[in-house]
């Protein structure tokens, strides 16, 4: 029914939420599309399965640890393959972030092979609403996105580094010209970034599975949230992220569970043609 | 000019193929298949000036059609093949004129969701497609004019022949006023808009055109590898053509079978195992956009260009 | 008044407004066909809307513009290019990487009607047509006096060399009418002379001028007929020794002291 429905998709909702936000910070303060982005949050799942086996912690010691690795992993990303073409074309950005998108994909086939993985959070039972159940998992689910949501806020509101994001975000040549190190900024964003896949995709393999190929639809839900909420809007990622969260679970229930991707895909097509500069006008964080 | 040092390797490779083995006929026509495909990607690339992550779509779309069509409605490889390019064609125009009026990474974004979604539908739509599972025992083209195109060589001639005439087309629109004017609307559209050039209708010329190519590449890869399923044509398809076109080099007729040659042959040569492969696309990409942005074609132009003035001097003096 | 001269060029109670800024407001004039027309004011007056509103850049908020009869509103700018209107840009668009003669031999086959496949197929129709492109461009060249710098990349030419090109590409089109947006800017007074004969020379040559210009002397000096913009609406027109001596156009002007 359809409260169960609408509870569902706020859970899936969330965690493309979460997805998003991570895409988005990336262009918003470096102008570039992260096309290995996908392949970052896969590997933040396995990071975290991986600390979860070989360290033996529980999801929710893994998952910070794990987050600390996958930021450091993905300013490496940047250092060595996109700071290069920063100063280039958007295209080169583009096929560079892509050329990483394969070699992370294949790595990790070839570090932990195609089979799918479990991942216990390791708390059981659910909770009631009435006639709406959400299991515990799904739950924190949506507060991880709500604490990380937060956290992304207070950093950029009230954080020095934060104003130094907004900064270049708004104004590159503007914020190198007041004495700020862009280079450490983006790497500052990329590292932040890189945090957030991690979470997402730790979610993500624990709710669903984890294997290599988890990446790709993450990747394509994401662009089009960010496309549509406005690149490098926090806000509108949010917004979008639930969105489609909502849009994905009600076709999938009440048109067709084979198609609902195409459904989303056609109704975002639908609505950039209405507006061309994504829903809320592309307006910069 | 360019042309004859275009045709001539293919005669050459022409006269030459019937003493070559049967791997060796294979890997050359899997790298002219390539070719084509990467070409109808640069087409895009170079004219309209943006990635098509959706290219595979197209290529798909063709394939299947001509396939579904052989296979459920009895038609012959040269019935279904003009039903197939005009459908490609046809869609082609369909989603250029959506997205005509979007820029940068909203282009990107809606082509690569048409991909995903050809994809999707191919793979769902179990009744028609077969699904995930795809088609099997895809036989080659019905004799015609009398020629017989059972054995991989007279395969193999076929997907010359093709390449050869998309390479003849390509020249052909390179020297069109409409090849230069899409070069120059690259360049600055406002300004080329207020020449009168119609920009809209450039660009859905630019991505049709280029799905016709990667659509008759589409025709030549179902009855090629005999098998065809949904999941050989993801983005990843796509993307390896975006690495041959700018290996090779973009924006000119010889970089995308440059690239192909390099990136068919080279892991073949090294006899990589299976999972290098995508390691090695991918490092190439980067490499290459770092550091040859103008791909191995880029690198070799200065010789082909001063042997091209020499002939431009003494055609200015007649 | 000249009664048998046809206006080429009608604005009728044109118009436009960017989110509630009226940039252009209620202007109405007429251009005669032959005839040299200087659209001036102070900044912000609304000129260069009125040029893109008539190139097809911007759609009217409100009014007409009407061209030898047939109304422009509506049209997209490559539909008027072709009907007979060319321009220039402040700051001037040219192709840099191209070479000067590319560019203007781009320009002249750019807008031509030759049907998709004659092109393609590179069909006897399509060759007659570049050909006669070739010669215009050609043509062009020897009249604005870059053939000395024809095969160089246009990029690195000199501001006022592209300034050169830019009038040259536009006339590579065969316009019927001209719009020169500040032909005149960043030019020494030598430089000027020379734009501004080449003007009269454009007009003698059977095109129609219309240009916007912050120079004030070169304009009268130039232009027959002038037409006077202040904060998006004209406050006059008539000859040069008209507007010299009008009132309120010195009064729009008295706000600034210094030159373009």
């Amino acid at each position: 029914m359809l409260e169960q429905q609408i509870a569902n998709s706020l859970v899936l909702g969330s965690i493309y939420a979460l997805c998003a936000l991570g895409f988005t910070l990336l262009f918003g303060v470096a102008k570039i599309i992260n096309f290995a982005y996908g392949e970052l949050l896969m590997f933040g799942a396995f990071f975290t399965l991986t600390a979860m086996n070989f360290m033996k912690v529980g999801f929710f010691l893994a998952l910070p640890f794990a987050m600390l690795i996958l930021a450091a992993f993905s300013v490496l990303i940047y250092l060595v393959t996109i700071r290069p073409v920063l100063r280039g074309t958007p295209l080169q950005s583009l096929l560079v972030t892509t050329g990483v998108l394969y070699v992370l994909h294949e790595l990790a086939i070839i570090i932990w092979g195609t089979e799918p993985r479990q991942m216990d959070m390791g708390i059981e039972g659910a909770i009631e609403f009435g006639a709406v159940i959400v299991t515990y998992p799904r739950l924190i689910a949506i507060g991880t996105m709500l604490l990380l949501v937060l956290i992304l806020y207070w950093m950029l509101y009230k954080l020095r580094i934060g104003k130094a994001l907004r900064a270049v975000a708004q104004n590159r040549a503007g914020a190198e010209a007041i004495g700020l190190n862009v280079n450490r900024v983006i790497c500052f964003a990329f590292a932040v970034s890189g945090a957030m896949a991690c979470a997402a995709g730790a979610l993500i393999g624990a709710l669903y599975a984890t294997e290599p190929s988890m990446g790709g639809a993450p990747l394509l839900k994401s662009f089009v949230i960010v496309i549509l909420g406005g690149l490098g809007n926090v806000f509108g990622a949010i917004v979008g992220g639930l969105l489609i969260g909502i849009a994905e679970t009600l076709t999938g229930s009440y048109i067709s569970y084979a198609f609902k991707d195409v459904f989303t895909f056609l109704i975002m097509i639908f609505a950039l043609i209405l507006r061309p500069n994504g829903l809320l006008g592309g307006r910069n964080q | 000019m360019k042309s004859i040092s275009l045709i001539l390797p293919a005669i050459f490779l022409g006269l030459l193929a019937p003493t070559l083995s049967e791997y060796q006929i294979y890997l050359l026509s899997l790298t002219l298949l390539w070719s084509i495909l990467a070409l109808g990607m640069g087409l895009i690339l170079g004219y309209a000036g943006e990635v098509n992550f959706g290219q595979a779509g197209f290529v798909a779309i063709s394939a299947y059609v001509s396939t579904l069509l052989r296979t459920k409605l009895g038609f012959s490889f040269w019935e279904a093949a003009p039903i197939a390019l005009a459908t490609t064609v046809g869609c082609a125009a369909i989603v250029g004129s959506i997205t005509m009026r979007l820029r940068g990474p909203f282009f990107v974004l809606v082509m690569l969701a048409f991909g995903e979604i050809v994809r999707l539908i191919l793979s769902n739509w179990q009744s028609m497609t077969n699904g995930p599972l795809g088609l099997r025992q895809i036989a080659p083209p019905e004799p015609i004019f009398g020629m017989n195109f059972q054995s991989k060589l007279s395969f193999f001639y076929l997907i010359l022949a093709v390449l050869t005439l998309v390479i003849i087309a390509m020249i052909r629109l390179v020297n069109s006023r409409m090849g230069r004017v899409f070069v120059a609307a690259r360049e600055d559209e406002l300004l080329a808009e207020f020449l009168g050039v119609p920009l809209m209708k450039s660009k859905v010329i630019a991505l049709s055109t280029g799905a016709f190519v990667g659509a008759l590449g589409g025709l030549l890869l179902a009855p090629f590898l005999t098998v065809l399923s949904p999941s050989q044509f993801s983005m990843f398809a796509a993307v390896d053509m975006v690495v041959m076109v700018i290996v090779g080099g973009a924006g000119t007729i010889v970089g995308p079978i440059m690239g192909a040659i390099f990136l068919v042959y080279v892991p073949e040569l090294l006899s990589f195992s299976h999972e290098i492969r995508p390691i090695l696309m991918g490092t190439l990409l980067i490499l290459a956009t770092m550091f040859i942005p103008s791909g191995l074609a880029g690198f070799f132009t200065p010789y082909i260009d001063r042997f091209i003035s020499r002939w431009k001097t003494k055609k200015a003096s007649l | 008044m000249n009664t048998d001269a046809s206006p080429i060029l009608v604005v009728e109670h044109l118009a436009k407004s960017f989110g509630g800024v009226n940039a252009v407001n209620d202007v109405s004039f007429e251009v005669q066909l032959g005839s040299i027309v200087g659209l001036i004011g102070p900044n912000g007056a609304g000129k260069t809307t009125t040029f893109n509103l008539i190139s097809g850049r911007f759609t009217p908020s409100a009014g007409l513009v009407s061209f030898d009869g047939v109304p422009l509103t509506g049209k997209r700018p490559d539909q008027i290019a072709k009907l007979g209107i060319s321009r220039t840009f402040q700051g001037t668009r040219i192709f840099p990487k191209l070479t000067v003669s590319e560019n203007i031999q781009i320009a002249s086959i750019a807008g031509a009607n030759i049907g998709f496949w004659s092109d393609w197929l590179g069909l006897p129709s399509a060759r007659f047509i570049e050909k006669k492109a070739q010669e215009r461009a050609y043509e062009v060249m020897e009249w604005t006096g870059m053939q000395g710098v024809a095969n160089s990349v246009s990029g690195s030419l000199a501001y006022a060399h592209q300034s050169l090109l830019g009038m040259a590409i536009a006339l590579a089109m065969r316009p019927k009418l001209l719009l020169l947006d500040e032909p005149f800017a960043g030019m020494n007074p030598g430089e000027t002379q020379s734009a501004a004969d080449m003007v009269l020379r454009i007009r003698n040559d059977g095109i129609t001028v219309v240009l916007v210009e912050h120079d004030v002397p070169a304009v009268m000096r130039v232009c027959e007929h002038i037409v006077v913009l202040d904060q998006g609406r004209k406050i006059a027109e008539g000859t040069p020794k008209e507007i010299a001596t009008n009132q309120s156009v010195i009064e729009a002007y008295l706000g600034i002291n210094e030159d373009a």
